[in-house]
């Protein structure tokens, strides 16, 4: 049997009108992208379960009465609710409630209730070439630049709609065609020892979505290399600050080499010390000394080498400033299996799950300054928490966590 | 001059176009009053309201469709967007805004929006004419 569903021909039947509604909006706005072709999915994530009002609560509702349920594998994005720590949230009791149901709905239609924004490194990890429906920007570029599975910048509604169906509009980042890169940037001229630090890769990531916008980029003449968590926030910082949904690094990403006859064609483009200091600036540099007011950690939420790597890096004391970091219930689940969640508790961590601080509200104040080792936090505090960023290492944020004055020692640019 | 608009979602509507640079519905217009409030956008503290918009492309988190669907629900999302590139997560929150008996964003696809700035503009579904003001 085709995968493909040419939408001027086949007569199609469905099971229930949930699901006939579904395939409605995905063959609607697969006209609108300019395709008449579906292809079937092997999997979904949806970011549609993340209570913004009423809206998106009504369409949920009519879907559930109609009948909908998922064709696919689908795990569910971040919510505004964190179900283990509820005391965390400070939004009103009927926003809360409202949120829960629409959890609820999502999960009535048979998601995978991870509420993670890395459903990659838990439970839902396409593999190369598989077609998928994926919502939530760092995911779709996850999967696409890091796993070589294919799937485009769903938006929300789209990615729960395709995985209803079981189909998504043939189109954009699904065609091989459509996945070389057409800009070249080249790390020629920043020094090893900068490549070489964590931290360089959430900076280049937002410097690479400010330079190539909604290009595709392949990034050559560096020293990077394969590490999922720091492609992770690479892909995170540069989906925030560009359109995103696809990168390649030469050597490093599985779908770079296909294109290495490609590199000698097309103008390249220098990334400069100037470029990465100014897209630090933008981020947030700050002066040392500065006063900052709290640390935000795990956007995309952390994974648990990433803390084990915070844990060998804790103090013995309490940290003077409050201390988040946003996880899902898996990997924090991994840390009490293993004795771990004492000592962050020790030093006042307050570890976040189900959610993340810029998309509910978690911080104590409406303003203050943030300081995060994400360029994705970094990209959205201020306009989400009204919070300023500072953006360092994670050994910076660490220190500067010990008295709530800004250490600056690791990135010098 | 003529312009050449492809329509995606049709609609009736006149006023002036504002050209503005990419922006995110999510992290970058508030839900509370619908003002432009992304980090570093020249056109910070805009409120994109009723207003006609011409802009390349969206940029930034999927769940912009969400934001864009709640502003058409509250009644304070733009009158309509010219985009010359069309994108998913745009069309999904004018589309689903008709599926809950709301009316959706009027979506116009086309080249050289930067022209556009200022002109007034009247639209009746398919037919599209601009002025000089």
């Amino acid at each position: 049997m085709s995968n493909f569903i040419d939408l001027t021909k086949e007569e199609t039947s469905f099971r229930n009108l949930g699901i006939k509604n579904a395939f409605e909006i995905v063959a609607k706005a697969a006209e609108f992208l300019g395709t008449k072709k579906l292809v079937k999915i092997t999997s979904a994530h949806t970011d549609s379960c993340l209570y913004f009002g009423e809206s998106g609560l009504m369409f949920a509702k009519k879907l559930s009465e109609l009948g909908a349920e998922v064709a696919v594998p689908t795990s569910m994005n971040v919510g505004s609710l964190d179900l283990l720590h509820p005391e965390l949230i400070q939004s009103k009791r009927d926003t809360k409630i409202k949120a829960q149901q629409l959890l609820n709905y999502y999960e009535g239609f048979g998601c995978e209730a991870i509420y993670s924004c890395a459903p990659y490194q838990i439970s839902n990890r396409p593999e190369k070439g598989d077609y998928c429906a994926w919502g939530e920007s760092n995911a779709i570029s996850f999967i696409n630049s890091v796993l070589g599975a294919k799937s485009n910048r769903c938006g929300d509604f789209m990615d729960i709609c395709c995985a209803i169906a079981g189909y998504a509009p043939y189109y954009g980042l699904l065609i091989d065609e459509n996945r070389k890169p057409n800009i070249i940037l080249s790390l020629n001229k920043i020094s090893k020892s900068l490549q070489n630090q964590k931290i360089f890769y959430p900076l280049l990531g937002a410097v690479i979505g400010r330079v190539s916008q909604n290009q595709i980029p392949i990034v050559i003449d560096h020293y990077l290399k394969f590490n999922e968590d720091s492609l992770k926030s690479l892909g995170a910082a540069a989906a925030s600050t560009g359109d995103i949904g696809l990168y390649h690094i030469d050597k490093v990403t599985p779908e770079a080499n296909k294109y290495s006859h490609l590199i000698h064609q097309l103008p390249v483009i220098e990334i400069t010390d100037e470029m990465m200091l100014d897209e630090w600036k933008f981020l947030g540099n700050g002066k040392s000394g500065d006063k900052i007011d709290c640390i935000a950690l795990g956007s995309p939420h952390f994974s648990y080498d990433e803390f084990c790597e915070v844990y060998q890096l804790l103090p013995n004391k309490k940290f003077t400033i409050p201390f988040y970091i946003c996880t899902s219930r898996f990997v924090y689940n991994l840390l009490t299996e293993q004795n771990m969640l004492q000592k962050f508790q020790k030093c006042g961590v307050t570890i976040v799950t189900d959610t993340c601080v810029v998309v509910t509200p978690i911080l104590k104040n409406i303003k203050g300054t943030l300081m995060t080792n994400s360029g994705k936090f970094a990209n959205y505090s201020l306009p989400n928490t009204g919070y300023k960023s500072v953006f360092g290492s994670l050994l910076d944020c660490i220190k500067t966590a010990m008295t709530g004055k800004l250490v600056c020692d690791d990135l010098s640019l | 001059m003529t312009y050449h608009f492809k329509p995606i979602v049709r609609g009736i509507f006149s006023g002036e176009v504002v050209y503005i640079q990419p922006f995110s519905f999510w992290g970058g217009v508030s839900i509370d009053n619908g003002e432009l409030i992304q980090k570093g956008h020249p056109n910070r503290g805009l409120c994109i309201k009723n207003k006609i918009l011409a802009v390349k492309n969206l940029i930034g988190s999927s769940s912009s469709s969400s934001v864009l669907l709640e502003l058409i629900r509250k009644n304070i999302a733009p009158k309509a967007i010219f985009l010359e590139n069309i994108d998913a997560i745009t069309c999904m929150g004018s589309i689903i805004a008709e599926q809950i008996g709301l009316d959706p964003l009027p979506i116009y696809q086309g080249g050289n929006l930067k022209d556009l700035h200022r002109k007034t503009v009247k639209v009746e579904n398919d037919k599209i004419n601009f002025a000089k003001i």
